[in-house]
């Protein structure tokens, strides 16, 4: 077992931190504020090739192993969580998800954009009516000779702004009496497909969240992903290999929180010392760096379980519940040791706090992970 | 033809904060980042460019123990063709004139170089020293100091500055460019490339591959000895001015004031003032 | 390359600063060479290549030579890396100092780092101190270096080589008038093939007029660096100059994006500043600029940055966003 980073990964770390420091931190903060992504810095991750970064090299992609995924994800997330939200969802969700059921002429026809960045993917599954409740979705696809006609709505969508094709989780009818879940690919260019106005968040501000709307929209059968009474499977996988993916991005907010509040207390004296050397505050330090390299560990763990083909649902549960647990404690406690400034928003560490809520909520609330986790102790995977 | 580009760069601690292990007399490395030394980026940016403008092959160098490979791994990862570590026992302690000597061994091994480009200046030894004294071994002209650089034919055409002109030069390859700080800005490592730079084969040039020269000898034959290693007592007073922002804004024009310096203005307002 | 034995006397290379005289930093560098030269016993040498190097032997008598060996030359009229070093290596060759001192100038370190190679001995650039050993009777020249981001003081001896070169930056030493008896001159024919020079310049070259260079005396610069980010900003240091009789200068960054005149680099490669107070907005403090600057009195540094190297020689340290502070005091003292 070794608990060291391969030179490779330590370069993946290395060069994307070099690139979010220098490209994405100037426009975090105006991102946040006007609840936007700016085009430049969706240019600047075509650039970097971040649009496909487990896709194989024959589709356009870095063809890279899951760990190197997560530490990106997690490099871009210490700098800007919505920019790491909107590459996770894209390339976990969205890309791989397509990879792994599609057929060769899904894949053919949506990889390359997908991977140059050139079209933006999401994955829609809740509802309002159906949130961790997913089998309770009312979208529903009916068929229709060479098609099937998709009526039902979408909430909380990730990329919906931004993006142009969408795994969409629906209810399905076929002539002969068949139901089921499918996931249906859907572009915004179908007819009948409108997108709703934009969500006023608390958080993750720059990845714009909207409803979808489906009204009579033609899906043509070759878009219909796997097989269709698969669906069901395809979601849960989906979110499963997502799960880490968020786990990066608490990690990257919790790390960025840490590294801020140890730089603070070194140079904010108070009582005539530095309040790093007043155990109130020291103490709350050596918490986080526990806890946050604990949560790395988990995280890394189960990206590696992935890479060796194992199952990794429990894992994948266990490292999003935890990490974004640590994310929100971290976040709350830098901002209790920058004190009043930690408040205001000329400092980061009030954005990372409102960033942080949201791990522990979408992908899988914290209950129903606990849940995941519990069936599958259950179950013997103890 | 490629032109053939060698990239000469340096691997060097990344840290602030120095401490001197008193009894060894040097640096303590343990636990430190290494990074490619940043005046070496801008190097490898031009070396970079040049290939794409003219149809180059970059090989990327370096003189430094085992661990240095990850320099060049990063090399290769921005974009250069091939690499090369110059490592061994032998060339270790060595100081600038032992490095421009086992430099000039390695080119006798490559023997064919159209382009050698240097950073200005390493973090660490901060000597600069080495691009002349190639110059010097190689019998290369060296520019630096260039705006402009354009290649037909082997010659190269530059606007550049030397001393208080500024001059339109022409000199035919091979030549030993030493580029400014900031002179372009250093391409980002993508993915992609991450990947195929671990899959390269890296050449290592050691005492051996020279056909071991007596005179090659890093710890017994560099000139220079380095006889103390002191943290440096600056004897500032390193006071951190603290406080919201206008707090610090304030207490900067307090001390501003306090050292005689008052707005132009104010004065000519005292002035008519009183008339 | 030369028995250690045979080599005496200490030489200072006299670099003509733009025709006009010798270089300031050659005439400090003499008051110390004096000093080294009469503990060993040795002879001070200067060594003068000048168009009408005539012209500047008075000053040099001035300051405490024993000897001058000049060679005089249209062609020696700018500092030329072939002609230079060949005609100063046959002189060293010839003469065997063993001791060579230059100015830590554009000039000074490219030339001695040049012939430290033919010399095959060690050179020492950008020193911040000399000394000398006189245990063992070896006399060993020691000199202070910095290194590591100038976190660390290095003293470096050259043993067993000669000449033991160095490089030594304005404002370590002071200049001490003295006027030796009987002081000799050499004048040495030039002989350069010129054919050997590889570098052809193409139609004429533009001087570059260099203003007369107010930062090294003025009492209050305000320095900017890539931490202002943009020529707007960076104009806001010209108005504060504006507004407090202040004078600007500033780092590599600046130049080459335009903001700023190459006249103002402050640093290795730039001017030496002596201020009462110096601020520095948005410089990381990296050692090529740093030893520009250690002279001044006192140093604010402010920068965003905590890690940067620049609050480590600043007496006042400003973790802010540096625009922001800039503009500022733009704004107080403009009223």
């Amino acid at each position: 077992m070794n608990f060291e980073l391969t030179e490779k990964h330590q370069l993946v770390r290395r060069s994307i931190r070099n690139f979010a420091e220098k490209k994405i931190a100037p426009h975090a903060a105006m991102m946040d504020k006007e609840a936007r992504i700016l085009p430049e810095i969706l240019e600047e991750l075509s650039k970097m090739n971040l649009w496909g970064i487990l896709i194989p090299e024959k589709y356009g992609g870095a063809e890279l192993d899951t760990l190197s995924y997560i530490i990106t994800i997690e490099e871009i997330s210490r700098i800007c969580a919505s920019t790491g939200l909107t590459l996770t969802v894209h390339n976990a969700l969205g890309a791989s998800t397509l990879y792994k059921w599609g057929n060769e002429e899904q894949k053919e026809r949506f990889l390359f954009d997908l991977t140059s960045g050139k079209k933006i993917i999401g994955f829609s599954l809740t509802e309002p009516n159906a949130g961790s409740d997913a089998r309770g979705i009312e979208s529903l696809a009916i068929e229709d000779r060479n098609y099937f006609v998709l009526n039902g709505s979408k909430i909380f969508v990730t990329n919906s702004e931004i993006g142009s094709v969408f795994l969409v989780a629906t209810r399905y009818q076929t002539n002969d009496g068949q139901e089921g879940m499918a996931i249906m690919i859907v572009e915004k260019e179908m007819e009948g497909y409108e997108l709703g106005p934009k969500e006023d968040k608390m958080g993750m501000r720059g990845n714009q969240t909207r409803s979808l709307y489906f009204n009579n929209v033609r899906v043509p059968k070759e878009n219909i992903l796997g097989q269709i009474k698969d669906g069901f499977k395809i979601a849960m996988e989906t979110l499963d290999f997502g799960r880490i993916g968020i786990a990066a991005q608490a990690l990257g907010i919790a790390q960025a929180a840490y590294e801020h509040s140890v730089e603070y207390s070194k140079g904010r004296i108070q009582f005539k010392k530095p309040i790093s050397q007043f155990q109130g505050i020291s103490f709350k330090l050596a918490e986080m760096a526990t806890a946050i390299d604990a949560a790395r560990l988990l995280v890394y763990r189960t990206a590696h379980l992935r890479d060796l083909n194992k199952n990794f649902s429990k894992e994948s549960a266990m490292c999003k519940l935890y990490a974004s647990k640590v994310a929100r404690k971290t976040s709350q406690e830098a901002i209790q040791i920058h004190g009043g400034y930690g408040y205001m928003k000329d400092l980061p560490l009030e954005r990372y706090y409102r960033d942080a809520k949201i791990c522990e909520i979408y992908e899988g609330t914290s209950e129903i992970m606990k849940l995941i986790i519990a069936n599958q102790i259950l179950r013997g995977n103890i | 033809m490629p032109l053939k580009i060698f990239i000469l760069i340096k691997q060097v601690p990344s840290y602030h904060n120095i401490e001197i292990d008193k009894s060894t007399g040097t640096i303590i490395r343990k636990g430190v980042n290494n990074i490619i030394n940043p005046d070496d980026l801008f190097a490898i940016e031009l070396g970079l460019n040049l290939k794409e403008r003219y149809n180059g092959f970059v090989t990327v160098m370096t003189m430094g123990p085992p661990q240095a490979e990850f320099a060049l791994r990063e090399s290769l990862a921005m974009g250069a063709d091939n690499a090369i570590l110059i490592s061994d026992p032998r060339f270790a302690y060595s100081d600038t004139l032992q490095t421009t000597l086992i430099l000039k061994e390695a080119f006798k091994i490559i023997q064919e170089y159209d382009i050698i480009i240097c950073g200005c200046q390493t973090s660490d030894s901060s000597t600069g020293q080495v691009p002349f004294q190639l110059s010097e071994a190689l019998d290369i002209p060296l520019i630096t100091d260039f705006f402009t650089l354009e290649i037909e034919n082997y010659l190269l055409k530059s606007h550049r500055n030397f001393g208080h002109e500024s001059q339109n030069i022409e000199v035919n390859l091979p030549v030993l460019l030493r580029v400014v700080s900031h002179f372009n800005s250093p391409r980002f490592i993508s993915l992609p490339r991450i990947k195929t730079s671990f899959d390269k084969e890296i050449k290592i040039f050691d005492f051996k591959t020279f056909n071991c020269p007596e005179y090659i000898d890093g710890n017994n034959k560099s000139p220079t000895k380095v006889v103390q290693i002191d943290k440096v007592n600056l004897k500032r007073k390193n006071k951190i001015i603290d406080g919201s922002v206008n707090e610090k804004i304030q207490s900067l024009i307090h001390l501003m004031r306090e050292h005689g310096i008052n707005g132009v203005n104010h004065k000519k307002l005292n002035i008519s003032g009183y008339k | 390359m030369n028995k250690l034995k045979e080599c005496k006397d200490v030489w200072v290379f006299a670099e003509i600063k733009d025709h006009e005289d010798v270089h300031d930093c050659v005439l400090e560098i003499l008051g110390k060479a004096r000093e080294i030269a009469d503990k060993l016993g040795h002879k001070l040498i200067v060594i003068l290549l000048s168009l009408n190097a005539e012209n500047y032997i008075p000053t040099i008598k001035e300051h405490g030579a024993d000897k001058i060996i000049y060679i005089s030359n249209p062609n020696l009229k700018h500092y030329h890396e072939k002609i230079f070093t060949d005609l100063v290596f046959n002189l060293i060759q010839k003469h065997k100092p063993s001791i060579f001192l230059f100015p830590s100038t554009e000039v000074g370190n490219a030339l001695a780092a040049r012939l430290a190679y033919r010399c095959h001995t060690g050179l020492v650039s950008n020193v911040l101190n000399l000394e000398l050993d006189c245990q063992n009777k070896k006399n060993l020249l020691i000199s202070d270096k910095p290194a590591y981001l100038g976190n660390i003081i290095v003293k470096i001896t050259c043993p067993k080589t000669r000449p033991q070169m160095c490089t030594i930056s304005k404002g370590t030493f002071h200049r001490k008038k003295l006027r030796k008896k009987n002081i000799e001159i050499e004048k040495v024919e030039y002989k350069f093939d010129l054919s050997k020079i590889r570098i052809k310049i193409k139609g004429s070259p533009i001087r570059k007029d260099k203003p007369s260079a107010t930062l090294s005396d003025a009492k209050f610069v305000i320095g900017g660096g890539h931490g202002l980010t943009s020529k707007k900003i960076f104009d806001q240091v010209f108005q504060l100059a504006k507004y407090t009789n202040g004078q600007v200068g500033g780092t590599r960054r600046p130049i080459m994006e335009g903001w700023m005149p190459e006249h103002l680099q402050i640093g290795i490669s730039g001017e030496t500043i002596f201020p009462e107070l110096y601020l520095s907005f948005g410089i990381s403090g990296a050692i090529q600029h740093v030893v520009g600057v250690t002279k001044s009195k006192t140093i604010v540094a402010i920068n965003k940055d905590p890690n940067a190297p620049i609050f480590k020689v600043a007496d006042y340290c400003i973790i802010e966003d540096a625009p922001k502070v800039l503009n500022a005091l733009v704004k107080y003292f403009r009223v």
